[in-house]
């Protein structure tokens, strides 16, 4: 077991007496209360503040101004740009006159996150998503003799480890492409075996998944999934078009 | 004047003191603690893929370790930090560590020590064996030094532009120093290392914002990176279909998933004895639904009756 540092242990028991004081709220408000709530809001706002000095305005600010007037290249007077962007922050909180100076940073800050979020989620969560949403209807089996690595991965009880097993039996020309073949491989290790052999059945599982016909299941889950989708675009497309018409239609009842 | 009717026992268990379930739950919650049952834990398809992707890696290869998280999460997320720096280490896995909150640099240095400075589980730690590696020899993890073999470069603030900028340009955004201030160009696993497609694979643990999902929106798509994580339950279902879309290759959600992790690595630990108190407390939540169904409507149906 890993010894325990004399500053952990004594940062422990603080800890423990802390929360002793907090918990001590369910009897009712007392000075213990009250000393280590003062204590967490001081302590947290003087961690925030070294925290954000050391790793961001010390690194970012303080030294490239530094280098920038010990004669360094001119880049680093850049880091003059967030300086004006943060004196016109703090405007907007001294000046009601000179508010509006506090919309630049604003401005600068929404639309950098909007850029970076409509970007990231386009490619993220569109695309990629779409992509594994749009798949063959006619759900094929992975034929054991021929898959690569990649396609025999995602199989119930594959992992890489297996699937390269399988590939390089197959090189050998020692593998039966079955799941059963799968399971009796040799070179499984124990543990491998049982995954495989957890992972077999005919209606999903790694049997009905293999072979060189069709794989059912998946078929009908597809059909499902087209069919919820359809009805769900069906059913709001259609109750938002009665909903407007149901509108316009007591709208021009009342105009007669 | 003719005596009260007596309450029917029915009545009586639907007004019952519901402190009494509040015991219960004390009960289910201490008593596995300290009286392990061990019941069988199955790893599930999302952790085993993240396993079998860390198992993939070969010795001398350098990951990108993101911890991301506060000491609320640390409960549900340490065990798998902890299982796949075992993991990790007794392959022989470099380590590049970072995180982009504020409140993780304390709870991460601690960690670097405990468990990266020092061995996890030596030769000798009790109910754990060695995987053994391709020559037979057993492998266990041993004390990393730093700057040598793992390097943490600390917080930056930015939290999804950092991220972002990790993706282009590491070292600018890391100001091409460790956190303790030595040059990333005098650290060899840092050689050649300039953005996160540079690294073999990144270990995402991750509590919420910033975290999984913003690596995956703002890198992952970009720079097709491997990548597999661990998060808290509440946000599993939420990152469940990154998994699922081959954008993460694996996925620990929870404690339930950090104890399957705990299994495959083989070296059981806290999440494993608090798997016995969620399967036990969970166990006593729905037996108090199917009594206070049975009550309410064995109580509705003599009601009925008369």
């Amino acid at each position: 077991m890993t010894e325990l540092y004399f500053i952990d242990v004594v940062g422990a028991w603080i800890g423990i007496f802390l929360t002793l004081c907090i918990l001590s709220f369910l009897y009712k408000d007392n000075p213990f209360y009250k000393f280590a709530e003062h204590l967490f809001v001081g302590v947290s706002i003087g961690y925030l503040v070294s925290q954000q000095y050391y790793n961001v305005m010390r690194p970012k600010l303080v030294d490239e101004l530094a280098a920038g007037f010990g004669g360094g290249a001119w880049t680093h007077w850049l880091a003059l740009v967030p300086l004006v962007l943060f004196l016109a922050m703090v405007v907007k909180t001294v000046s009601r006159k000179f508010a509006w100076v506090g919309r630049y940073p604003l401005a600068f800050v929404v639309a950098l996150f909007a850029g970076l979020q409509i970007n990231a989620v386009a490619q993220a969560e569109l695309g990629a998503q779409i992509k594994r949403a749009m798949k063959d209807i006619d759900t094929k089996q992975v034929d054991l003799q021929t898959a690569s690595v990649a396609r025999l991965t995602p199989l119930p009880g594959f992992t890489p480890a297996i699937a390269e097993k399988v590939v390089a039996a197959r090189d050998a020309g020692a593998f039966v492409p079955t799941a059963e073949g799968v399971q009796a491989l040799p070179s499984l290790t124990d543990a491998e075996r049982g995954i495989v052999a957890d992972n077999r059945g005919t209606v999903k599982g790694l049997d009905a998944q293999t072979g060189k016909g069709r794989y059912w299941f998946g078929i009908v889950s597809n059909i499902l999934l087209l069919l919820g989708t359809l009805t769900s675009l069906l059913y709001f497309y259609f109750s938002l078009a009665t909903r407007a018409w149901s509108a316009r239609s007591r709208g021009s009842a009342c105009g007669s | 004047m003719a005596a009260p009717e007596p309450k029917h026992w029915t009545e009586k268990l639907q007004s019952f003191d519901r402190r009494w379930i509040f015991l219960a739950m004390g009960f289910a919650i201490v008593l596995p603690l300290l009286f392990p049952i061990n019941l069988p834990i199955k790893p599930s398809p999302m952790v085993q893929a993240g396993f079998y992707t860390v198992e993939a890696l070969q010795p001398g290869d350098v990951v990108f370790v993101s911890v991301d998280l506060e000491p609320a999460s640390t409960p549900e997320l340490e065990p798998y930090f902890r299982s796949v720096m075992l993991q990790l280490k007794r392959k022989n896995v470099k380590l590049v560590i970072a995180t982009t909150w504020y409140a993780a640099p304390p709870l991460v240095e601690r960690w670097i020590r405990e468990m990266i400075e020092n061995p996890i589980a030596p030769e000798g730690t009790p109910g754990y064996t060695a995987p053994l590696d391709a020559d037979g020899k057993p492998m266990y993890d041993r004390a990393y030094k730093k700057n040598e073999d793992y390097v943490w470069l600390g917080f930056r603030e930015g939290k999804a532009a950092v991220i972002s900028g990790l993706g282009s340009d590491l070292r600018g955004t890391f100001d091409n120093r460790a956190a303790d201030g030595t040059p990333l160009d005098a650290i060899p696993i840092m050689n050649g290392k300039k953005q996160l497609k540079d690294f073999k694979l990144l270990v995402l643990i991750s509590a919420g914002f910033p975290g999984i999902k913003e690596y995956v929106q703002q890198v992952q798509s970009r720079y097709n990176l491997r990548m597999v994580g661990a998060t808290t339950a509440v946000s599993t279902t939420d990152l469940a279909p990154y998994y699922q879309a081959g954008q993460l290759l694996g996925l620990s959600g929870g404690l339930a998933a950090a104890a399957e992790y705990e299994t495959m690595v083989g070296k059981p630990g806290l999440a494993t004895q608090a798997a016995d108190v969620l399967n036990v407390s969970h166990l006593v939540v729905i037996l108090a639904i199917v009594f206070g169904n049975f009550i309410f409507f064995v109580g509705r149906r003599r009601k009925a009756r008369r």
